[in-house]
């Protein structure tokens, strides 16, 4: 009885330690949801954060972004844009946090910073060491965030990041990040995947790019051009999409890095090769020209199911890369209403587009050889065939992959042919001849 | 008086069990992945091999002298005067571990959940909770260990399967690491990493019986080998090793990419809840049984001055490392590297004098 | 409490409610602090001992000085203590934790009750004089049933 009441007494001593040290109330603290990095035009670095803004009332509609703010009582309007945004030059990462402190109500907190954007300047002057090594040695900061190279200015993409859907920010850009796996038009790279890539010696770092489009495309006039050539919608750079919309945002391509240099960009249709090699690829609509009438096209919806097999041989003056992956196709429109599900006419458009990937991954991985990048990863495979770490790292494969040898063999099927089983031709206009 | 009743084998094991595995949760993962690359999950089975060796050895000295516990068996081994002496070496030993013990979770608390806390703070409530447990008494901890083993091991397990979205197989080749002479030689330095389980023969007048002993001292050790393991391969899968050596913490950070979409995210505080809660067992048994050793060198009976005594000792040693590397490299380094020393090789080296000096045994004891 | 019946229920929950309502939006208390009261308490009722969800009852605002003084760790640390102290008790010489702290050997009923008549020794932390409840060891002698549980 007498531990009880000694127990008990300690802790009725307990309030005069009450929020003296770190308790902090979610109404004091600003939480960032995205911070952005820019080469500073008045000092070494230019820093912007973005964050909610929490101005709606408690609990009154369901517009209402993050938590409530009790002391407002009901009523302060929405902002149109629910979040806000700051920026600061400075010479360090920490001191910026600083700075800006002085100028917010509220104390920063990273706890959910989601999105980490790099301006494509200062990834291609080889600087995103010196600033990713102060991120990953906060632990405030999580490695599970998302990682961007912008081109233009990352204050740009942050001003213009309004979720479109929803007010909260935090949920629509975690939601439009991870479409990564839906599309495979970008990759889903995290602070710890890039992190490992600019210190690995089993391959390169690689980012998602994204750019502000600004829309330009859409406000050219006239009709469609005379001689339309194949595209494959999958060839734009970032910010080169001919669209429209409010939404100015694009996450597109990937940005390819030696060490800590970025000296490359990859579009649609090679991140999705690249992602096929990685085995991160597992959903995309594909188009590709009808083997039988050229102007028109078919489109399949491929699918990744098991990783590919790679097999490295390291033996010889010239690294042997053997690549082989299964596609799986779901037919999804046959513009030429040609019977292609019947079993002699499928073959000829396995073929095809067997030959098209094909071609894609030798150009994909030998522009990447020339930029001594390995995106693929390859070096993971490699390692296996030694048996100490010392070994490896004396070969040296991100050295070695520049002139390796590439096999590569894709096996494709087409599986499923949607809700048709078979295609009758549309009549054509009577009469008109 | 403290009382220190009896309690049964699984009691015993899970306590044993809570005092080896706390260790993996700090930077132990980080310094075998500088010394030994990405081959620590298999180098453990190397330690645990030694350890059963050396817990062989203290069963025998166990088994020669039925009924008594370590400390007496020191001194009749060694005599009065050696017996101080060892019991006094393994008991400063203790205490050791205990400081180091309270100071890393101090440091790494102070780095990961409470950064703008005093040092002070954060060490008084580990040495207060410590305090609580030891004043009541061996019982009450071998039952608070049992009680929360599952919860720990459930805990545990949860982060481990949560992370599967962040293994990567590749992460473990090449498969020998730094080579396998490497390999073999710090397993076997660093078999104190399960010496803990000499806390079953300091306590063996509270266990049921030698053969107990044996079948708890060994089934410890196979669990722990396990979880350690997983732990180990957890944090191997998840990081490179060149990554992995600059983490403070990588089962934290482990826990931490643990993202499964919106809900199923920053789910660390299981893990923290885990860790803390070992720590608090795992710090106060090693602080029971280095009272358990002083009282017994020094003949007192009463123990509750001598905790009131030690804590207020621990916790103004606790507060005089000046920073986290010199607790990381300085005191853990020296208790991975010498650890073997009191935990394994004395009790070793007692046996043999017992035998030369014909203790114990068949042959009846002139004392 | 002491307001006979049904009226003393509601009247209770609604005060409870009202009150809650009240204190945050006048801003006194920051409805984090409500909420955790509300679901604790609301929890408190899953405890099947009234004595023992009572307990509990007057525990929670132990943890939330707590909470307030150190966080997560000093909730852990409370959880800790708590525990200890409840596994150094003993009522009527049985240690309170007793079929999961010092394991006992009949254990059937830790976490799921098994019907009673399928039971067929008494506990052991009670130190019964008979361990068998039957003299034949066989349960329900009285069922005739084809030989499975009678004789």
């Amino acid at each position: 009885m007498r531990k009880i009441a000694l127990a008990l007494m300690i802790c009725l001593l307990l309030p005069c330690f009450a929020s003296c040290h770190e308790a902090s109330e979610m109404d004091d603290t600003l939480y960032v949801i995205a911070i952005g990095v820019d080469q500073g035009v008045a000092d070494k670095w230019r820093l912007t954060i973005q964050f909610p803004t929490m101005k709606s009332g408690g609990g009154s509609s369901s517009s209402n972004g993050n938590g409530g703010n009790s002391s407002s009582g009901g009523g302060g309007g929405d902002d149109e844009s629910g979040q806000g945004y700051a920026t600061v030059d400075s010479p360090s990462f920490f001191v910026g946090i600083d700075m800006l402190n002085a100028s917010m109500p509220r104390k920063l907190s990273f706890a959910h910073a989601q999105i980490i954007v790099f301006s494509e300047e200062l990834a291609q002057s080889g600087l995103i060491g010196e600033y990713v090594a102060p991120i990953g040695r906060f632990s405030e900061i999580r490695r599970s965030s998302h990682v961007f190279v912008v081109k233009g200015t990352a204050f740009d993409f942050l001003k213009e990041n309004k979720p479109t859907i929803g007010t909260t920010l935090s949920k629509s850009f975690q939601v439009f990040a991870a479409a990564s796996e839906n599309i495979g038009y970008f990759p889903h790279i995290t602070l710890e995947n890039f992190y490992e890539g600019l210190k690995s010696p089993y391959g390169q770092a690689i980012a998602s790019m994204a750019a502000i489009n600004e829309m330009e495309s859409s406000s050219e006039e006239g009709g469609p051009k005379e001689e339309q050539e194949f595209k494959t919608g999958g060839e734009y750079l970032a910010g080169e999409l001919p669209r429209d919309g409010k939404n100015k945002l694009e996450l597109w391509g990937t940005a390819l890095f030696n060490g800590d240099k970025m000296v490359g960009e990859l579009n649609g249709d090679e991140t999705r090769l690249l992602l096929m090699i990685r085995g991160d690829f597992r959903q995309g609509l594909y188009v590709m020209q009808d083997p039988m009438e050229p102007e028109l096209i078919v489109s399949l919806d491929v699918q990744l199911d098991k990783k590919p097999q790679i097999d490295i041989e390291t033996e010889g003056e010239q690294p042997i890369i053997r690549l082989k992956f299964q596609l799986d196709a779901d037919l999804l429109s046959v513009q030429s209403m040609i019977h292609y599900e019947n079993p002699e006419l499928r073959p000829l458009l396995e073929e095809t587009f067997k030959k098209n990937i094909e071609e894609g991954i030798a150009e994909l991985i030998q522009k990447c050889q020339e930029l001594y990048c390995d995106a693929f990863r390859f070096g993971e495979n490699a390692a296996k065939n030694f048996l100490t770490i010392d070994e490896f790292e004396s070969y040296d494969w991100n050295r070695r992959f520049h002139d390796a040898k590439v096999e590569v063999d894709v096996d494709f099927t087409i599986r499923r042919t949607g809700a048709q089983i078979k295609s009758y031709p549309i009549k054509e206009p009577i009469g008109e001849e | 008086m403290i009382k220190e009743g009896k309690f049964g084998v699984q009691e015993a094991v899970s306590l044993t069990v809570i005092a080896i595995v706390s260790k993996v949760f700090f930077s132990s993962p980080a310094i075998l992945a500088g010394l030994v690359g990405n081959t620590g999950w298999y180098m453990t089975f190397i330690s645990a091999a030694v350890a059963l060796i050396g817990f062989g050895f203290i069963y025998l000295l166990l088994k020669r002298f039925p009924g008594k516990d370590l400390a007496e068996i020191f001194e009749i081994s060694f005599g009065r005067v050696g017996g101080f002496a060892a019991s006094g070496l393994l008991g400063f030993y203790m205490f050791f571990t205990t400081i180091t013990r309270t100071n890393e979770m101090t440091e790494f608390l102070k780095v990961y959940v409470m950064p703008l806390s005093p040092n002070w703070f954060v060490a008084g409530i580990f040495v207060a909770c410590v305090f609580m447990l030891c004043m009541l008494g061996l019982e009450s901890m071998a039952r608070v260990s049992k009680l929360f083993i599952y919860f720990l091991v459930f805990g545990f397990a949860a982060v481990l399967a949560m992370g599967v979205q962040n293994y990567d197989v590749n992460n473990l080749f090449p498969i020998l690491g730094q080579g396998l002479d490497k390999v073999a030689f710090h397993g076997v330095i660093r078999s104190s990493i399960y010496g803990e389980v000499i806390i079953l023969a300091i306590f063996a007048k509270s266990l049921h019986g030698v053969k107990y002993i044996k079948k708890e001292g060994i089934r410890a050790i196979l669990i722990s080998v396990v979880i350690i393991s997983a732990g180990l391969l957890a944090c191997s899968l998840t990081f490179p090793n060149y990554i992995q050596q600059e983490i403070t913490s990588p089962m934290y950070e482990m826990a931490t990419l643990i993202d499964y979409g919106r809900f199923i995210q920053r789910v660390e505080s299981i893990f923290l809840y885990v860790w803390v809660i070992g720590e608090f067992i795992s710090a106060s048994i090693m602080f029971y049984s280095f009272i358990r050793l002083f009282c017994h060198s020094f003949r007192i009976t009463d123990k509750k001055p001598i905790v009131i005594g030690s804590c207020i000792t621990l916790y103004a040693l606790a507060l005089m490392h000046k920073d986290i590397i010199t607790i990381i490299a300085g005191y853990v380094a020296v208790i991975r590297g010498l650890g073997s020393l009191p935990m394994l090789t004395l009790p070793l080296i007692a046996l043999i004098v017992a035998s030369i000096r014909k203790k114990g045994g068949d042959v009846q004891c002139a004392k | 409490m002491r307001v006979p019946g049904a009226i003393g229920q509601t009247l209770g929950i609604i005060g409870a409610i009202v009150l809650g309502q009240a204190a945050v939006s006048a801003g006194l208390v920051s409805p984090m602090l409500i909420m955790i009261t509300a679901i604790t308490g609301l929890s408190s009722f899953a405890i099947p001992n009234y004595d023992a969800a009572f307990a509990m009852r007057m525990m929670r605002f132990v943890y939330i000085l707590l909470g307030s003084a150190a966080g997560f760790y000093g909730i852990l640390a409370g959880i800790l203590i708590n525990n200890a102290l409840l596994c150094s008790m003993k009522s009527f010489g049985v240690p309170y934790f007793s079929p999961i702290a010092p394991k006992t050997k009949s254990h059937h009923d830790i976490i799921t009750v098994s019907p009673p008549w399928t039971v067929k020794t008494r506990p052991d932390y009670v130190n019964p004089s008979k361990r068998q409840r039957t003299a034949s060891g066989f349960m329900r002698g009285w069922k005739q049933s084809d030989g499975r549980d009678g004789k």
